[in-house]
């Protein structure tokens, strides 16, 4: 009786691991929309590939062995080891985790050992309990000075900016919300005026501390030349079926809860995978962006209903690191802009600062 | 054969009276099985607690709305804070080492007491009062720190960063000092007790695998919680005596900048991971031991590789040392660092990768027996397993990227540190209880329990590694929004909460079971496992001096079952040296 449930159990958990683990090992993580995040999806997937395998040859000789060698009255076998077993188990896992290890020193290099790549879009981002600020250079290209004794709240002076005396300050724009343009490369000068806070961005597969003391760069580029894929949840098979426009204003909804607005009167839908069941999350591609401001996006139900349009994406940028009870509130916004939007935009907030200070 | 005679003579300091009075016999006692038990049911309280609190924040989750929270964020936080610190000091540490160790090292090497069982006593003493301590924190104004059982400043450092960073804070640091105190004693005495203390015969490469994990373990509780100690009380000094170790200049509260300078966060975070590495396999070793001691039990097999997994006890020891900066790839230390400490962590793996294969070669060809004891054995087994292998996703510093700080850790370190060794505690006692009680546990209980606690983890905390690849940050009390891109994760908190309600309820059969047992279970004999090693071989309970005045002569090596052309399926370490056929001998 127990080895029969011992391996009924571990056989379930292989299982019940294998299928959203390794079969959808694509699809687990939120869409991807940078460069470098492409190298660190590749070697999660990898890693859960290998691991998967390990994971359920473990599990499977556990209950191989707790069956086959159940208590029957026979005698067991004395042995004492295997010297070839032992050393094959140290090089193999030895090769393997290291290995692995290795593959992921590249981007590592290029996020943290590299010097930032020339004309990079340089972006402060400043945390502070329970919120984010980001400061951009203004048109003079250059940061102002700043000290602590400067901050001042009450008249909105966060980060303690020398408005008043440094000449590159006047047109800094500091903001609550964190702007970029894609196709650019970007740098963000990341900070904390108080307690530590984590600069996270999912789809960025961007994630650093904001240590008090330091000022800590990572640099990025969002690429949303490729793919993406959105993951659309919740949204039932049969409403995506719908021959009507159920179909469309569902997703629709759903793109809109991703921060993306949709304009539905050329939709053009075609589901790709079509969900089994009603929780299992459906993908729908998105195909490039046009030149314009405009994301062209190309998704499919079951047949091409029409062309969607995409425009402004926002991601979230949740606080990881614990900073005391306001923690679970501190969420940054990102805003994706194409270059030329970036342009124009960070050109009026610095001509408005510049004439405000 | 001089080492030999000093050992009898050390023996003789230690024969002392047992004493008759209630109070030394019982509380203030030097015996070594009674600070045992002590330390047990310390943790058994422990235990209660900590489980009480995370069904509590799990209750705030699963009915999260944030027009009528559960818990208030600081109260989340509070709790959430006290249930690491509970479950990681007063449990993991207490229960395997001070529990099981004190109760069984010097009887498995065949000594009558610990080294210098007056320290002994002063460690457990010194463990309560830390306890103490730390419950006090509920109780203080303000209440019970928040910045997590990591402690990080300076949200730790400064009283005004949040609600109830006040005494509770300082509460937290004094209780956490004092218990490096009492691990650092009790290092000590486990180490010379293990080196000098050792019956004629036991030869350090004889000893079970229990006392090797116990004597590596209290290598490490030696060299880590030495500098833990140092961390905390700087931490005391940044608190109230305006000292700026972790504090850097220009930091900001209530919009004015602090009169502190020149320290730095990360010192901290390096003291604090210096410990909280080798902290984790203080917590999982003496369950590995204790696991494959019961393994080759209950397999009737000698250990597969006796040898490899006692190199690979001090190697996971070892490389332990040189891999804390695994905690902090994201933290803003140097990366080419992070390269290092990356690259160290992966060959942690290899030791690891090696004590299963042998666990799985220990079963092969066996003769297995499933009860409750070996359940719990085999359970650990694929726990470490599946917490393991997300050790290698986080040990990559590219992929740690992702996963830092999101509930993908939290599943690591669960499965891995927290359940897995839950579950060789309870295969300890289970094996164990006969010995210390001379009654057994109720196997039907016993089995009722590991099933509903074997399924019960595995379903809380393999959904949450789902969760942490969806993105969802760890010590969150709130979820407004919190999840763009999944609205499962409502969905999940639910499932992983019920889980987790029937995972922690099931342990009340198990409270239940041993107690009940304890005055009501079946009366057991002296060795009713039939197994191999020294505290079978006396009484159950054992004696006040453990062997009855006898002193055990050691004659074979720990784990000597189904020896072809022996008697019984078995060789005690004490039998003659004639109980094993002359061709049965040898090691790997
Ligand atoms: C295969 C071996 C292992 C590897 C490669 C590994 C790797 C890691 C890494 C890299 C982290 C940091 C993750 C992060 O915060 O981003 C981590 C966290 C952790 N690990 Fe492991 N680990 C292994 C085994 C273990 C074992 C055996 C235990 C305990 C018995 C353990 C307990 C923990 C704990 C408690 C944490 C989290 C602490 C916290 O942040 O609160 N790990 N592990
Ligand atoms: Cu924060
Ligand atoms: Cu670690």
């Amino acid at each position: 009786m127990q080895p029969l449930l011992m391996v009924v159990a571990l056989f379930a958990l292989v299982l019940g691991t294998v299928v959203p683990f390794i079969v959808r090992a694509h699809n687990m993580m939120p869409n991807l929309i940078s460069v470098h995040g492409k190298v660190i999806d590749d070697q999660i997937v990898l890693t859960m590939y290998i691991t998967g395998v390990i994971f359920s040859l473990a599990q499977i000789a556990l209950a191989w062995m707790i069956w086959k060698y159940q208590s029957k009255g026979q005698k067991a076998t004395y042995v004492h080891g295997n010297a070839l077993v032992e050393w094959a188990s140290i090089f193999g896992s030895g090769v393997l985790f290291v290995g692995l290890n290795l593959m992921g020193q590249g981007v590592w290099a290029d996020m943290h050992l590299k010097d930032e790549p020339k004309g990079s879009t340089e972006i402060e981002v400043n945390g502070q309990q329970y919120k984010w600020y980001y400061r951009y250079p203004g048109n003079d290209g250059k940061f102002g000075e700043r000290s602590p004794s400067l901050v001042d709240d009450t008249s909105q002076n966060y980060l303690g900016v020398d408005f008043e005396n440094d000449k590159y300050a006047k047109d800094d724009v500091v903001e609550g919300t964190l702007r970029v343009p894609y196709g650019r490369d970007i740098v963000v000068l990341i900070r904390s005026r108080d307690v530590i806070h984590s600069f996270f961005v999912r789809e960025l597969r961007v994630k650093q501390d904001a240590v008090p003391g330091l000022e800590i760069k990572i640099p990025f580029k969002i690429d949303h030349d490729g793919m993406l894929m959105f993951k659309l949840a919740g949204v039932a098979a049969s409403t995506l079926d719908a021959k009507d426009d159920s179909g469309v204003n569902a997703v629709k909804a759903q793109f809109e809860e991703h921060g993306i607005a949709v304009d539905t009167s050329k939709a053009k839908i075609k589901v790709i995978e079509t969900p089994k069941k009603r929780w299992e999350l459906s993908t729908v591609e998105v195909s490039h962006y046009d030149a314009k401001k405009e994301w062209t996006v190309r998704y499919s139900i079951e047949e091409e209903i029409g062309e969607l349009k995409v425009y402004k994406t926002t991601y979230e940028s949740p606080c990881a690191e614990l900073c005391g009870n306001g923690h679970y509130t501190m969420r940054g916004e990102m805003e994706v802009l194409s270059p030329e939007e970036y342009d124009a935009w960070a050109k009026k907030a610095s001509e408005d600062a510049k004439s405000y200070h | 054969m001089s080492v030999a005679h000093e050992v009898d003579e050390e023996h003789e300091v230690h024969v002392h009276q047992e004493p008759t009075q209630f109070i030394w016999k019982y509380v203030f006692s030097t015996d070594h099985k009674v600070i045992g038990k002590q330390y047990y049911m310390l943790a058994v309280v422990a235990v209660v607690i900590g489980l009480t609190l995370s069904l509590m924040f799990r209750w705030h989750l699963a009915t999260y709305d944030p027009q009528h929270m559960f818990l208030s964020p600081d109260t989340y936080l509070q709790v959430l804070t006290m249930h690491g610190t509970i479950l990681v000091f007063m449990v993991l540490t207490t229960a395997p080492l001070g529990g099981f160790g004190n109760y069984f090292l010097p009887i498995q090497i065949g000594a009558v007491d610990m080294a210098f069982p007056r320290l002994n006593m002063l460690s457990f003493w010194l463990t309560l009062l830390s306890f103490i301590t730390l419950l006090a924190a509920f109780f203080v104004p303000g209440g019970a720190p928040v910045s997590g059982w990591t402690g990080y400043p300076p949200l730790s450092a400064i009283n005004s960063t949040t609600e109830g960073m006040g005494w509770g804070q300082t509460l937290w640091v004094g209780s956490i000092a004092i218990f490096c105190l009492a691990s650092l004693v009790g290092a000590i005495n486990f180490i010379v007790t293990t080196l000098d203390l050792r019956a004629r015969g036991m030869t350090l490469l004889r000893m079970p695998l229990p006392c090797w994990a116990w004597f590596v373990t209290a290598v490490l509780a030696l060299l880590s919680f030495a500098v833990l100690f140092a961390g905390g009380l700087l931490l005391i000094l940044d608190r109230h005596l305006g000292t700026s170790f972790y504090i850097p200049a220009g930091v900001i509260f209530g919009a004015k900048e602090l009169n502190h300078k020149g320290g730095s966060p990360l010192l901290y975070q390096h003291l604090f991971w210096f410990f909280g590495h080798p902290e984790v396999y203080i917590a999982i070793l003496p369950g590995m031991g204790i696991v494959s001691h019961i393994l080759a039990t209950f397999s009737r097999k000698p250990i597969f590789g006796y040898k490899a997994m006692v190199y690979a006890i001090i190697a996971i020891g070892g490389i332990g040392f040189f891999v804390w900066g695994h905690h902090m790839f994201q933290s803003g230390m140097s990366p080419y660092v992070a390269v290092a400490f990356s690259l160290l962590t992966m060959t942690i793996g290899v030791p690891s990768a090696i004590k299963t294969f042998n666990w799985l070669g220990t079963l092969w060809m066996g003769n297995i027996t499933c009860n409750s004891a070996m359940l719990f054995a085999l359970g650990f087994v694929s726990l470490f397993v599946s917490g393991g292998i997300s050790g290698i996703f986080l040990g990559q510093n590219a992929v740690d990227i992702y996963f830092h700080d999101t509930y993908f850790v939290v599943a690591h370190f669960h499965l891995i540190m927290g359940v897995a060794a839950m579950f060789s505690i309870a295969a300890g006692t289970y094996f164990w209880f006969p010995k210390m009680y001379g009654r057994f546990m109720n196997e039907s209980l016993g089995k009722v329990h590991f099933w509903l606690t074997f399924v019960g983890v595995y379903s809380v905390f393999i959904p949450m590694h789902l969760m942490g690849l969806w993105g969802h940050p760890r010590r969150y009390s709130g979820m407004e929004n919190a999840f763009l891109s999944n609205p499962f994760i409502p969905a999940m908190h639910n499932m992983v909460t019920a889980a987790a309600f029937v995972a922690v309820l099931a342990q009340l059969i198990f409270i239940c079971n041993f107690f009940y047992s304890m005055f009501k279970g079946p009366v057991a004999p002296e060795n009713p496992w039939n197994c191999t090693s020294l505290e079978w071989i006396t009484t159950s309970p054992p004696k006040f001096d453990n062997f009855g005045g006898v002193e055990p002569v050691v004659n074979h090596d720990p784990y000597e079952y189904s020896v072809p052309g022996a008697s019984k399926d078995y060789i005690m370490q004490t039998d003659p040296p004639e109980a094993a056929p002359a061709h049965a001998v040898g090691h790997d």
